[in-house]
């Protein structure tokens, strides 16, 4: 039997946790898709982002090349042919710092086709430093402060390094196209190999001969220091990549680390990258859109080691004629514990409403169920003729008569019952108690023969006949 | 020539003085002179159905068993509360009671008294107030004047209630009355419970006893909120207890001595 006092509170569980875990479910489903919309979302806000930052780290370089660019060409005198004349060095050194735009972080390079040099550089350091080098005596590179030099001939730092600007990327690819341009990611000596990109423009004379290429370097580093400082989701990853898959910059503290030897440089590829998120993105974009060269935006998901991950990329807006692209990657367990922080205290006020919830279900259902019992168990006594107290629960019923509600009616419904079978159970018993008539004859007998053998008792039966005639005769006279 | 009734019982609180007092009260409205006489000198009561006040009797049974005054002084004329009821009632009733004084209660009870003289004392009630009915209320048990009384009874009338103690006693006072010849018997029960059961419980009392039943009365609620003031059968006449009595009367009425 499947009593109700099991069945009722369960019932009463039951629909609550079915009801609380329903509403969660919803919570969590939706809480879930909003955490996707806000990861898509955030992947529009970044990229946009990054194309801003972009634009600010190659807008001053390249408008700096083009303005002295252009004012070389208004000077049709200027040779060039020897750039590390002192004179010279030292009006470059002026004009380059009276420049507006010049601000910390910025540099330009002059390369002439005889291999000459100079450098006017505000990266980094202390204080800014000119960098002069010539492939024709053996391309070592001199650093002198922009204050030092004149003043004092001796450098203070050289790099013991064959550096001939002609060989360089950005130099190369100015002079094949004969016009502005980007270069390619490559690792630059004047900084010490750091990866770069460079945008440089080449000036020619009137007929045609090179005359200088003027260059202004962006440094990858600045780029990752952007992109650590982008405030991300927990255990989100952002970074970026060229149409080779070669790694540019990520949001996570990681140096590029260019493979191979210091000459013949190369950019590490993403598929072997130290991450294993950003390793294994790598290879779920290799696989699942083929290539690295990404014409559009893509979503798409896979599963990584540490489970499913979410992930997006895009292509970089071609304004600059770069081929990069940007990935951001957002594990599901991020996404789960962000939701869960979120929810956290909607959790926690869920689960007290559940046992708050059950309390109150069980003590209904006990109100509920308690006097059905009561009146079950009184009215399986009153069929089994049981009319005392234990096992009748004669004191439960009369409490229960107290409710004021069906129950209490009930209740005393059944008490007065009760009481009704009593009296006539006791009628009955006291009905067939008179009609016992029994006696003792024994008894009665040794009591007659008590009385009856005393002298008064003889006395009265010998006279008593004739104390009635006297009492009838007196009355006739 | 008056009947002399004597109402017993063999255990107390069976109903005796009410049952004498409405059996004399019916008797009355018939027409009867009844005289009562309270022999229960112990536990006297039955004056109190007649509005009889203690301190009103001069002279009570007890003076006259003391020779301190003749019977008829005893008595007092109760008949006012027949009229009452029944105001054309030619009868008359005239109740001997036993004094209520607690002294001589005990004194009786110490010295005892002369039995002989309350034969003679029911002689002289009956023939100075031209009685035709004389009844005796008793002390319940068996003594003396009880063995007396139910030794020169025409009729004697014994109440019992249905109960098991009842039965036994009743059995010892019938097989006494047997021995005294007495003349005629006749049960009552008293205090019955469940009208249905009566034909039955009254046909089984008559053969274990081998005396006639003369009626049942029911244990009844307003007999006993009415506490002994007043009469019951005289306010209810149609009432079982009142036809029990009739039919009591029409035994008695129908003995020859
Ligand atoms: N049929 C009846 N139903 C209910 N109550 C009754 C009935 N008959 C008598 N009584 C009550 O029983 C009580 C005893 O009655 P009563 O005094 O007449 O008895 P009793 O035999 O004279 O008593 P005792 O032996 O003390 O003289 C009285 O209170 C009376 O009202
Ligand atoms: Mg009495």
């Amino acid at each position: 039997m499947n009593s109700i006092r099991l069945l009722f509170p369960l019932i009463f569980a039951l629909e609550i946790v079915l009801a609380v875990s329903l509403t969660a479910a919803i919570g969590y489903n939706s809480q879930m898709r909003e955490a996707r919309e806000t990861a898509a979302q955030f992947l529009v806000l970044i990229s946009g982002m990054i194309e801003d930052q972009l634009d600010r780290h190659l807008s001053t370089p390249s408008s700096l090349v083009r303005n002295y660019a252009k004012e070389a060409q208004k000077r049709p005198g200027q040779r060039f042919v020897d750039l590390l004349k002192p004179p010279l060095v030292r009006h470059m050194i002026e004009s380059f710092q009276t420049q507006v735009h010049v601000s910390r972080g910025m540099n330009l390079s002059f390369a002439n086709p005889a291999g000459q040099n100079l450098m006017l550089d505000r990266r980094g350091y202390s204080k800014p430093v000119v960098k002069l080098s010539d492939a024709g005596k053996g391309g070592a590179i001199y650093w002198y402060p922009f204050a030092a030099y004149g003043n004092s001939r001796e450098a203070e730092e050289v790099q013991r390094v064959d550096y001939d600007p002609r060989k360089q990327p950005y130099y190369i690819a100015a002079v094949s196209e004969r016009q502005a341009i980007v270069s390619s990611i490559y690792f630059s000596p004047l900084v010490k190999g750091e990866p770069v990109v460079t945008v440089a423009e080449p000036v020619y004379d009137a007929q045609g001969q090179l005359r200088v290429v003027v260059s202004s370097d962006i440094d990858l580093r600045l780029i990752s220091i952007y992109l650590q400082g982008l405030r991300l989701p927990d255990s989100a990853v952002v970074f970026m990549f060229d149409a080779d898959g070669y790694f540019i910059a990520s949001s996570l503290r990681q140096a590029v680390d260019p493979g191979g030897q210091a000459a013949k440089r190369n950019l590490p590829s993403i598929l072997d990258n130290r991450n294993p998120t950003i390793r294994s993105t790598a290879e779920s974009i290799r696989k699942q859109l083929g290539s690295f060269y990404i014409p559009e935006p893509k979503q798409f998901q896979f599963d990584g080691v540490d489970g499913r991950h979410y992930a997006y990329v895009t292509p970089l807006a071609g304004k600059f004629g770069l081929n990069w692209k940007f990935a951001v990657v957002i594990p599901e367990t991020g996404l789960i514990d962000n939701l869960l922080q979120g929810i956290h205290s909607t959790v926690w006020v869920s689960l007290a409403l559940l046992v708050v919830a059950i309390a109150v279900g069980l003590l209904t259902a006990a109100w509920m169920i308690n006097p059905i019992l009561t009146m079950g168990a009184v009215a399986s006594a009153v069929e089994k003729n049981e009319m005392t107290e234990p096992p009748l629960p004669a004191s439960q019923l009369r409490r229960d008569t107290r409710r004021r509600n069906e129950f209490g009616q009930l209740a005393q419904v059944f008490l007065r019952m009760i009481n009704e079978i009593k009296a006539r159970q006791s009628l009955l018993e006291a009905q067939l108690e008179q009609l016992r008539v029994e006696i003792d004859h024994e008894h009665t007998h040794t009591q007659v023969q008590q009385i009856a053998s005393t002298e008064f008792f003889r006395n009265l039966q010998a006279k008593s006949k004739r104390l009635r005639e006297e009492r009838v005769r007196s009355a006739h006279t | 020539m008056g009947k002399l009734v004597v109402v017993h019982s063999f255990r107390g609180g069976t109903g005796k003085s009410n049952i004498t007092a409405n059996l004399a009260a019916l008797l009355a409205c018939q027409g009867n002179r009844v005289g009562i006489v309270d022999t229960d000198i112990q536990s006297p009561g039955i004056h109190a159905l007649f509005n009889l006040a203690p301190e009103h009797f001069k002279f009570a049974l007890n003076d006259y068993l003391w020779k301190r005054c003749r019977v008829e002084e005893a008595a007092y004329d109760v008949s006012d509360i027949v009229l009452q009821h029944q105001p054309d009632a030619h009868g008359r009733l005239y109740l001997i009671p036993a004094s209520m004084r607690t002294g001589e209660i005990t004194r009786i009870l110490q010295e005892g008294y002369d039995v002989g003289l309350l034969n003679n004392g029911f002689q002289q009630f009956m023939e100075r107030l031209e009685l035709d009915y004389l009844l005796i209320d008793t002390h319940p048990g068996v003594n003396e004047e009880t063995l007396l009384s139910a030794a020169i009874s025409d009729v004697l009338l014994l109440i019992l209630r249905p109960d098991r103690q009842d039965y036994q006693g009743t059995a010892i006072m019938v097989e006494l009355a047997r021995q005294l010849d007495v003349p005629h018997m006749l049960m009552l029960i008293n205090k019955a419970i469940n009208q249905k059961d009566f034909a039955a419980l009254e046909q089984r009392v008559a053969s274990i006893y081998g005396v006639e039943v003369a009626g049942v009365i029911p244990l009844t609620e307003e007999i006993a909120v009415l506490g002994s003031t007043d009469l019951f059968c005289l306010l209810h006449p149609g009432h079982a207890m009142t036809k029990a009595l009739l039919s009591v009367i029409g035994q008695i009425t129908q003995t020859h001595p």
